[in-house]
């Protein structure tokens, strides 16, 4: 095994290669491009074998990548921000067929105001679209995480498709040290490419997708939608555990670390969850009982382990980067459902930062624990970083001026 | 010359972050300032160290601002942000620090490298006029100059700065050794590698005797 120095969009494109991908559809977008652009270029390099197929749009890419794996292949795009809402439509159409397609997402906002820079907004708004999303926290993540989508996605009791995010630039642009996986290791965690019990397009044995389904049996189709979501869980933590198995880097669906009994837990998604561990470091340096959960899949959810973290906690707050107009970010709500029902029931609030690529450095985390220790009323969503630079510039909350409850 | 020693970086707000030091390149579009940082991070990974490479982008141009930030430790980076406190800054480009504040939050006693026919003396006198937007109000600080546009026309045949602002880079810091340049630039380039060697080398001794 080597170290490679990649960068996020190097990483998604040779995991997709280490699957033996059969299949790659994309289009363009800003930061994603280099992606496609690798996978392009290993194709015609002969080092990996797989159908190239240019299309005039991200609705094509998907749908090219739904007829491919109706047929059985493994396919495989990429996309974000404006692009993914483009191939949004059909994203249902691969959940609801069944697809295992896995999509690499480079996280980027969505206009307007034209923003090419990172947060999830983009993969978030597809929350219900029936696709697993798995979210990186750095480039090797991107890379392991990329190729355990395909296991997950095919795995016969689930079947369905799994996209793979990472914040824009942040990560798809920026080199880190990566832990190459030999190809032997990838064959003995994923099945053959293209073998698969679930049912495929064939004319020896004809079947049909996608057909009329009427108001008697919808609902127990999409129950069973819903339950393979949740089922991917237990299918994600064998992964996990076969991958460290290989590998020696253990991942988790919700990591939790240092969480027991803590003032205050910090929970999120993506880079900014190695920011903060720089900043709970210091933190704990200081005496501070500070602990962090970093979730890696938010769908399937996480909830046992959001419970089973909760012991002894006097608050958690949730750190969105994203928005759900109106109400507050969106993993705090999934998060305050799950919470609502537990036996240890911290306080949570809820800090949105870093929208449309707003640089997340440690003072930003800072600041969001402080807001634990101040008196706030009932208020609990914070915009901590709406107004000037996270350097040294006074908290903005919902309401102006700071301070004020509602 | 002095030895250019990394230091804590202390990230302000009382984060204090694992010892980090930051290089800062910068340039327009298309002189190789992002295969720079991913050069220099090879050289340092190679030699056993941690390295992160990121490039700060707006909507990519040729000919615009380009920077990238390369950041070294003992242990692995996780910091994921583009703010930086740099302790090196290397500029690419022979104008281009006079239109934007490539020197944005650089540390007292950095050392700062430019690509100009200027000398370190009056290039420093720029950096403290106030009059250009990289402005340096530091106490210390160490500027060498060199005529990389020239190197790597003589070298290259190309004005692509980039390879002999590396050698510069081993001369003038303890960033990154000559040797661990030259190793990558072969790795990378391949045939063109040797002419880029030898560019790295004419950067490197072109700032041996750099000015205090």
């Amino acid at each position: 095994m080597s170290t490679r120095f990649w960068n996020g969009n190097m990483a998604a494109a040779r995991a997709a290669q280490r699957a033996r991908v059969q299949l790659v559809a994309a289009y363009p977008i800003t930061p994603q491009t280099h992606t496609v652009e690798y996978l392009s270029q290993f194709v015609a390099d002969g080092e990996l074998d797989a159908s190239m197929i240019k299309v005039e749009s991200e609705h094509s890419a998907l749908s090219a990548c739904c007829g491919g794996s109706a047929v059985g292949a493994r396919s495989f795009t990429a996309s974000c921000s404006q692009g993914l809402q483009l191939m949004s439509e059909v994203m249902y159409f691969a959940s609801g067929m069944r697809f295992p397609i896995v999509m690499a997402i480079a996280n980027r906002t969505l206009s307007a105001p034209v923003n090419i820079w990172p947060d999830h907004q983009d993969t978030l708004v597809n929350r219900d679209s029936g696709w697993l999303q798995l979210y990186a926290t750095n480039v090797q993540e991107i890379y392991d995480l990329t190729l355990l989508a395909f296991r997950v996605a095919e795995h016969v009791d689930i079947s369905l498709p799994a996209l793979v995010a990472y914040d824009g630039f942040i990560l798809s642009h920026a080199n880190e040290p990566v832990q190459e996986i030999t190809q032997e290791q990838a064959d003995a965690l994923l099945p053959p490419p293209g073998v698969t019990e679930r049912p495929i397009l064939d004319p020896a044995a004809p079947v049909q997708f996608g057909e009329v389904l009427f108001p008697e049996w919808y609902p127990d189709y999409e129950y069973k939608k819903h339950m393979a979501v949740k089922d991917a869980l237990a299918v994600i933590e064998e992964a996990f555990d076969e991958f460290a198995e290989a590998t020696g880097r253990r991942y988790a669906p919700l990591e939790a670390d240092g969480c027991e009994g803590a003032e205050v837990v910090l929970l999120g998604m993506g880079s900014m969850m190695q920011t903060a561990r720089m900043a709970v470091d210091d933190l704990r340096a200081q005496g501070r009982r500070v602990g962090l959960l970093t979730m890696r899949s938010f769908r399937p959810f996480p909830e046992e382990a959001l419970k089973a973290a909760m012991a002894g906690v006097d608050t958690l707050i949730v750190l969105d980067r994203d928005i759900g107009y109106g109400t507050a970010g969106m993993v705090y709500p999934d998060v305050t459902r799950t919470l609502y029902h537990a036996d240890d029931r911290p306080r949570a609030l809820n800090c949105v930062i870093g929208l449309g690529g707003k640089d997340i450095t440690p003072q930003t985390i800072l600041r969001c624990v402080e807001i634990a220790g101040e008196d706030h009323g009932d208020q609990t969503v914070f915009w901590p970083d709406a107004r000037g630079p996270a350097e040294g510039i006074p908290w903005t909350g919902e309401v102006a001026p700071a301070g004020a409850g509602r | 010359m002095q030895p250019h020693v990394p230091r804590r970086t202390d990230r302000a707000g009382g984060v204090s972050a694992v010892a980090l030091e930051e290089v800062r390149l910068a340039g327009r579009g298309g002189q190789g300032v992002v295969t720079a940082g991913e050069l220099l991070g090879e050289a340092v990974l190679s030699s056993g160290r941690h390295a992160q490479s990121l490039p700060t982008f707006g909507p990519e141009r040729r000919g615009a601002l380009a920077q990238c930030t390369l950041r070294v430790s003992d242990q692995p980076i996780l910091l994921k942000c583009s703010s930086a406190r740099p302790s090196v800054v290397v500029c690419l480009d022979p104008t281009i620090w006079r239109y934007a504040p490539i020197t944005l939050g650089v540390q007292e006693d950095a050392v700062v490298i430019v690509n100009t026919t200027q000398s370190p003396a009056k290039l420093e006198e720029a950096l403290r006029s106030g009059r250009f937007l990289s402005e340096l109000t530091l106490e210390r600080f160490t500027v060498y100059t060199l005529d990389a546009t020239g190197i790597a026309m003589e070298a290259i045949g190309r004005p692509i700065s980039n390879t002999a602002m590396l050698g510069a880079v081993a001369a003038a810091t303890d960033v990154i050794g000559l040797d661990d340049v030259e190793t990558v630039l072969r790795a990378r380039f391949g045939p063109a590698g040797e002419a880029n060697v030898v560019a790295a080398r004419s950067g490197f001794d072109a700032v041996g005797g750099g000015t205090i």
